[in-house]
């Protein structure tokens, strides 16, 4: 008899993992309902939960996160190197996989290091410094040796394409899965999906063989090519609960029946179990990977529970049409978008360059205080180089916004505001979201004069931004309102003598005091400074109600 | 080789529609069950699938070595699964904690799980050690049956002896495929219950063309589990009256060669 020390550590029960006896009959006994299954979310039992894919790309990697249901996230990335191959196959690309249970995803997951197919060897001290918990590992297991299984046993990759160059260079791909989210369910069919979409959407770099070595070519001189995928399987799960069965003796081992009334057997199967399903079903999942052709590339039972061969036939049976008219024609579509997406900001790259090599030709001549940073793109990736592109663009856009405001003179001798933080942008921008929608719900008289929705916006922003000019502000807003609409008809005709009122009359519509303080803003209004204002509140509003009162022009 | 004659006996085969062992696509490999074989166990059973022998002992039902890892309705069924150095042709130290192997276990406790009476004994553990002595494909599949017949051997209660044999290739669809086999093939491994007629394990990788083709094999695979599950009976059987006449101090019968195929 092995010693207690050698034995791995065992803690099948973990509470978190484990139902209340009445969930537990609850479930079953729903689930089991005679005329059709009854799910605690509704579905049929052959319904599937719908599933939503995040598909990233970047110069070697390639990112996917299926959203699976409510509850379940997996991300899975996918990456490559060039390597030596292994020298008992030397003619074999090698696919090195992982599974991670992220702490994130579940209290029941503790923290492990992920579950991988790597051929080195593990040193002598980490066997027994990692706790993982029976379970997790299991779990976390049956999701890796499914995913090798479907990929490699079953060939939908081919090792052998590989291969660049047959014993001294192969590709190494490496696709590692993290389990985000475990609330749902069902992790095996979100992994398996979620591989799939990283794998079909991973793009490998060309090769440049300098003197023997190769050399990765970047992704905007020489387009990557896909990965010699044969075809992209798919899974789906059924968790198969029974009932106890009087005739044929008990179907699941854990429970005794007395119960002589059904005659025959009764089991059912639901498709895209939920962690309920899951925890209180008998035996494990079933679970069947097949591609858009039809043919089935994993059968996985485990056990636990019998089945009978008709019900294993309905099973994949379902599991076909469900995956063919659903699953599959969902994944492609979602790559189909992310191509043409990648497609987009590949053009907006190339423009990008051709503009900022344009752009240096033309900045020496202008100020310098209007120059925006340097972007210096060194040797950033696709993705940064887009994030910098729109970010240069937002720069230039409000230099110009900025400069068109500062340097008119029309203005009078009103200071400009100070240019600000992209911050303080991005809160305008939400709190101009926030009162558009304010506005369209509060705004009711209609304005002789059309205002901009922007300038709607910033009328709003006004009014709601602080508490304490919020509190200000409405008495003021109320009482000058009348006056200012009387204002504003008699002004209309002498919009055309004074600048001032013009802009101010003609982008507002109904103006309230808090927006004299909006004169200094002209088109971008999402620009001006809040807090200035907040601070001229008060000498601004009396002094703009004396001078509209005495109708004279504002400098 | 050098007699170009002899390089190619498959060729003999394949005129008669045989396989690269001189096995119809229906024939199962030739087995051989031991039971107590191992000392000082509840249970132990040695099978032997063709050159493929699997080594099984079950221990148990004892208490639970941590109090809280119980079950308060029933047992806790543990399968340890591991292989010999000298198991392959090239002797190699696989590590217990193979990913391999993990899955091995598990799917040897699920596919038992559904047979033994579990709630028959709560608050205990049953543990079931799985060593692979020689391999020559179906391990999964032997390992099975050996646990099942340590199981029996154990006198724990069992709805039904677990029998699992693979089936796999598309045309002509075979049954227990050796190693050569394995490699090249579709290869459906298949647990079930015989007399209940109820699949326990089905696990299949490759691609199946179409669902038609997945039926045509798991019924074969279903087939192969029954022939496996007649010769295992007949061993049962006789392991049985052997210990029963003992224990009654009668004439021990000879053991005749009846549970070789």
């Amino acid at each position: 008899m092995s010693s207690i020390r050698s034995l791995p550590h065992i803690s099948i029960r973990n509470d978190t993992r484990t139902t209340s006896l009445v969930e537990r009959s609850f479930v079953r006994q729903s689930a089991l309902a005679t005329p059709r299954a009854l799910r605690t979310d509704g579905r049929s039992w052959n319904e599937g939960r719908p599933q939503r894919v995040q598909l990233l790309r970047s110069d070697n990697t390639a990112h996917a996160t299926v959203q699976w249901g409510a509850g379940t996230r997996v991300t899975c990335s996918c990456t490559a190197q060039v390597i030596p191959p292994y020298p008992d196959r030397p003619q074999e690309g090698i696919v090195s996989l992982s599974v991670d249970a992220s702490t994130s995803a579940s209290t029941a997951f503790r923290n492990a290091p992920p579950v991988a197919t790597t051929r080195a060897d593990s040193t002598p001290g980490s066997n027994n410094s990692m706790i993982m918990d029976e379970t997790q590992k299991a779990w976390t297991n049956r999701i890796l040796r499914a995913l090798e299984r479907i990929l490699l046993t079953g060939g939908a990759l081919d090792s052998e394409a590989l291969c660049i160059t047959p014993d001294e260079w192969v590709w190494k791909l490496e696709l590692n899965l993290v389990l985000l989210d475990a609330a749902g369910g069902n992790l095996m069919d979100a992994s398996i999906y979620a591989a799939m979409a990283a794998l079909r959407h991973y793009r490998k770099p060309c090769l440049e063989m300098t003197g023997g070595t190769p050399i990765l070519v970047e992704a905007h001189i020489k387009e990557p090519t896909p990965l010699p995928l044969h075809h992209t399987p798919l899974a789906l799960s059924f968790a198969i609960i029974a009932a106890e069965d009087a005739i044929k003796g008990s179907l699941t081992t854990t429970s005794f029946s007395a119960n002589t009334d059904s005659p025959s057997l009764q089991m059912v199967a639901l498709l895209d179990p939920t962690l309920q399903e899951e925890l209180v079903a008998d035996g494990s999942l079933i679970t069947i990977a097949m591609n858009v052709h039809g043919e089935i590339c994993l059968v996985d039972y485990a056990g636990g529970c019998e089945v009978e061969p008709v019900m294993f036939r309905t099973v994949c049976q379902t599991a076909d049409q469900v995956l063919r008219l659903n699953l599959c024609p969902g994944l492609e579509q979602s790559l189909e978008e992310a191509d043409v997406q990648a497609l987009r900001e590949r053009l907006q790259r190339l423009q990008l360059q051709q503009q900022r090599e344009a752009q240096t030709h033309t900045k020496s001549t202008e100020m310098d205080w209007n120059t925006t940073e340097s972007t210096t793109v060194t040797t950033a990736t696709a993705l940064d180089v887009v994030l910098d592109a729109a970010v240069e663009q937002a720069q230039v856009q409000a230099e110009e916004a900025y400069k068109r405001q500062a340097l008119d003179y029309n203005k009078g001798h009103m200071p400009t505001a100070v240019r600000e933080t992209s911050q303080q942008q991005v809160k305008q921008q939400a709190n101009a979201l926030l009162q558009s929608l304010l506005q369209s719900v509060t705004e009711e008289e209609p304005s002789a004069v059309q205002g901009t929705g922007s300038n709607e916006a910033v009328k709003d922003i006004n009014a709601i931004t602080e508490d304490v000019p919020l509190v200000h502000n409405e008495p003021t807003k109320v009482v000058p309102a009348p006056v200012q609409q009387a204002n504003q008809t008699n002004d209309t005709e002498d919009d055309d003598e004074e600048d001032e009122p013009i802009l101010l009359q003609s982008e507002f519509d109904s103006i309230e005091t808090p927006n004299k303080d909006n004169k200094m803003i002209t088109g971008r209004s999402n620009e001006k400074n809040q807090e200035d204002d907040e601070d001229d509140v008060d000498d601004l509003v009396d002094a703009i109600r004396k001078k509209k009162k005495s109708k004279k022009a504002k400098k | 080789m050098s007699q170009p004659w002899l390089r190619n006996r498959n060729h003999l085969f394949v005129l008669c529609n045989l396989r690269t062992d001189g096995r119809k696509a229906s024939e199962i490999r030739r087995m051989r069950f031991q039971m107590g074989v191992v000392d000082r166990v509840a249970g132990s059973a040695l099978v032997e699938m063709g050159l493929t022998a699997v080594l099984a002992t079950v221990t148990g039902p004892t208490e639970c070595i941590r109090r809280t890892d119980e079950l308060h309705d029933r047992a806790v069924l543990q399968v340890h699964f591991a292989a010999a150095p000298f198991c392959t042709a090239d002797r190699r130290h696989v590590p217990t904690n193979d990913r391999r192997f993990l899955e091995a276990a598990r799917l040897v406790q699920r596919a038992l799980e559904a047979s033994i009476f579990l709630h028959l004994y709560p608050r205990s553990l049953i543990q079931i050690h799985i060593t692979i002595l020689s391999e020559d494909g179906g391990r999964l599949c032997a390992a099975i049956n050996a646990a099942s017949c340590a199981v029996v051997h154990a006198g724990l209660a069992v709805k039904d002896i677990v029998c699992a044999c693979a089936a796999g290739g598309v045309d002509p669809v075979m049954v227990d495929l050796n190693r050569r086999e394995e490699m090249d093939n579709i290869n459906m491994a298949c647990a079930m219950l015989p007399q209940r007629g109820t699949i326990v394990l089905s696990q299949c990788e490759a691609r199946l063309p179409s669902r038609e083709a997945l039926d045509r094999v798991l019924e074969t695979a279903m087939d192969g589990c029954r022939a496996v599950f007649a010769v295992m009976e007949a061993a049962i059987r006789e392991n049985a009256t052997l210990q029963w006449s003992s224990k009654r101090g009668k004439a021990i019968v000879a053991l005749s060669e009846t549970n070789v195929v």
